[in-house]
């Protein structure tokens, strides 16, 4: 099955051409476990396009594979929506096209991000002001068929373009089987480009309705001082209440009520072919026992070009789960259009709430090519050694074909 | 081991650098192309297209410029004249047209800082979902509907773009530091019990 998909863009009339584009990828690779039984994994994805000169589109996008984390075949068709445009796009906005999507889609809206069976119509009535109508059940892709459409949400929104100010409100219902939720929220973003620092502001929140609380929210201000930017933000965030005990797992494991993080970004654009960026976040939460503190700084360089990029890191995590030091670095060289290096190696050092310390090493290594017009490839070798492994090494081969 | 590496990586990236170098379709502050303009670009490749979408010569170049001297004998125009706008491959590519590359504008441009607007350089992957879910259409500009897919919904254990090497070994810490963070994209129970129930090593 896998090699006529594999070979099935080769088979297509090349009269369909520019219309018909699809991505076909290949992924395959070998390891040992740690008690040295071998595994032949396998990923296969597909992703197909097809646009009518009507401008209806068809976008199909699943995978096939005996993922070695899962370590079991699944069929994943992860999306499969049709297009049908509404109205013609603005010249100065040409993706932004007024249409219903009728199928599974990725859904992006106020504080939702989910993958939904069911409609999203956006529609454009000026290059200002535009609205989305949303309406569907949640999809989880390990998710067994008989708990589809348990999980349904509907909802809008509208946003407003003003000198450089977006906008937006809107309102989510969502319901289940056994209880439902009215929930409203509004985003404002603004630059101020006239100001000294240009500074710019994002504020975002959510409530419950029918509960008549706070649900959550988002805050983020930036700054600009020649050649650095930074952020200060606040974010207090949460897993839907509504989704089944089962989605929430990971979740409730650890939070039993909302997580509040602040913290601060930075980057330094100090030459064409060098820039810093440091990050630090704080993290609160309440868990079944106490409030819970945890932050993570992560500083890293990025110096390269057009054809070389060599990135060190340092990153340092604490959490009532232990600490980490993490430093390595990552690299890419492009030697022609058709053959590039990748290097990335990195050392853990950690101590973990379990009693577990120590040092765990990481290495991966391999070449990507690129066979014009179709074909892309990469071979790459990982290596491991930690705890588990003295010398863990893993082959991996990813082959691309790309028909457009 | 990991000291090692880092010396080999240096070694190593110095003698490509020196032995490889490069040419490059490039203007400052413009983003690179991987070729020449005119090797890029085929009519004979785009012709069927064109015809599929209706796009007739006009559509991209200009003949409405005369000479200034009129006759079989006149002046020529220029070539550059009848060239059609840069920009005017846009309108197709980042319009109607998807092509299913990583990244739409690297199947023409050299990914590099020049491609990319201002606001992804500053902590970029935390912030990008806010913008997303402000107007994912505006992402459409540069990127394909694959990219979210592909650190978002693919199941494929071999990709290492979403987690640094070495996650299994910190993942316990991250977790118990932002317990929101893992549920964005894994909401499935068997995802945890698969490791933590011993099926997999």
């Amino acid at each position: 099955m896998l090699s006529f998909l594999f070979f099935l863009g080769l088979l297509l009339p090349q009269d369909l051409q520019a219309l018909v584009s699809f991505e076909s990828r290949l992924t395959s690779g070998y390891y040992r476990d740690s008690i040295k039984k071998n595994h032949l994994t396998l990923n296969y994805n597909w992703r197909f396009n097809y646009t009518h000169q009507s401008g209806v589109e068809t976008f199909i996008d699943f995978g096939v594979n005996n993922n070695f984390v899962q370590d079991e075949w699944g069929l994943y068709p992860y999306q499969a929506y049709v297009s049908i445009p509404l109205a013609e796009a603005f010249e100065k906005t040409p993706f932004h096209i007024p249409r219903v999507q009728v199928g599974r889609q990725l859904l992006t809206d106020g504080f939702e991000f989910a993958l939904i069976d069911g409609a999203v119509m956006p529609y454009y009535f000026s290059p200002r002001l535009y609205a989305k109508l949303f309406a569907g059940a949640l999809h989880i892709p390990e998710d067994t068929p008989e708990n589809s459409f348990n999980d349904q949400l509907y909802g809008g929104s509208l946003s407003y373009r003003l000198s450089g100010a977006i906008l937006k409100g809107g309102g989510i219902f969502k319901q289940n089987q056994s209880a439902e939720r009215y929930l409203s929220y509004f985003t404002i973003y603004k630059n101020f480009e006239a100001l000294p620092l240009t500074p710019g502001i994002l504020i975002k929140e959510q409530f419950d309705v029918k509960e008549k609380s706070h649900d959550q929210s988002l805050i983020e201000l930036r700054a600009h001082l020649a050649k650095i930017s930074g952020t200060l933000f606040h974010s207090s965030r949460r897993v839907d209440p509504l989704l089944s005990q089962k989605k929430r797992l990971i979740y409730q494991l650890f939070a039993v009520d909302k997580q509040k993080s602040f913290g601060t970004t930075g980057t330094w654009d100090i030459h064409e072919m060098l820039q810093i960026e440091g990050r630090f976040e704080r993290v609160e939460y309440h868990s079944r026992v106490r409030k819970e503190i945890g932050d993570q700084g992560t500083g890293s360089l990025i110096i390269g070009n057009n054809n070389y990029s060599i990135s060190p890191f340092l990153t340092r995590l604490s959490s009532y789960g232990g600490y980490f030091w993490d430093y390595g670095l990552s690299s890419k060289i492009r030697l022609k259009r058709e053959l590039s290096l990748e290097l990335e190696s990195n050392t853990i050092k950690y101590k973990k709430i379990n009693g577990m310390s120590g040092f765990a090493y990481h290495a991966l290594a391999g070449i990507s090519l690129v066979f014009p017009p179709n074909w892309q490839a990469k071979a790459l070798i990982e290596l491991e050694r930690n705890h588990l492994y003295k010398l863990d090494s893993r082959a991996l081969f990813h082959v691309s074909h790309f028909y457009f | 081991m990991s000291r090692i590496f880092i010396s080999k990586q240096l070694v190593l990236l110095t003698i490509c650098l020196n032995l490889f170098p490069i040419s490059l379709y490039a203007e400052k502050g413009k983003p690179a192309l991987i070729k020449e303009l005119s090797i890029l670009f085929s009519h004979k490749k785009h012709a069927e297209s064109f015809s599929d979408m209706k796009i007739s010569c006009k559509d991209c170049h200009n003949f409405s410029i005369k000479p200034s001297e009129k006759g079989p004998l006149g002046e020529l125009i220029e070539e550059s004249a009848l060239k059609p706008a840069r920009q005017i491959c846009h309108q197709c590519h980042q319009g109607k047209v998807m092509v299913p590359t990583p990244n739409r504008c690297t199947l023409c441009h050299l990914p590099s800082k020049d491609l990319k607007p201002n606001d992804h350089f500053i902590s970029w992957k935390n912030r990008h979902g806010q913008m997303a879910q402000m107007d994912s259409d505006s992402c459409k500009k540069c990127h394909s509907k694959n990219d979210c897919s592909d650190c978002h919904l693919q199941r494929n254990g071999h990709s290492v773009r979403v987690h640094r090497g070495g996650f299994r070994f910190t993942h316990s810490m991250e977790a118990r530091l932002n317990p929101n963070k893992c549920t964005t994209c894994h909401q499935s129970t068997g995802f945890c019990l698969d490791c933590h129930m011993g099926k997999n090593r």
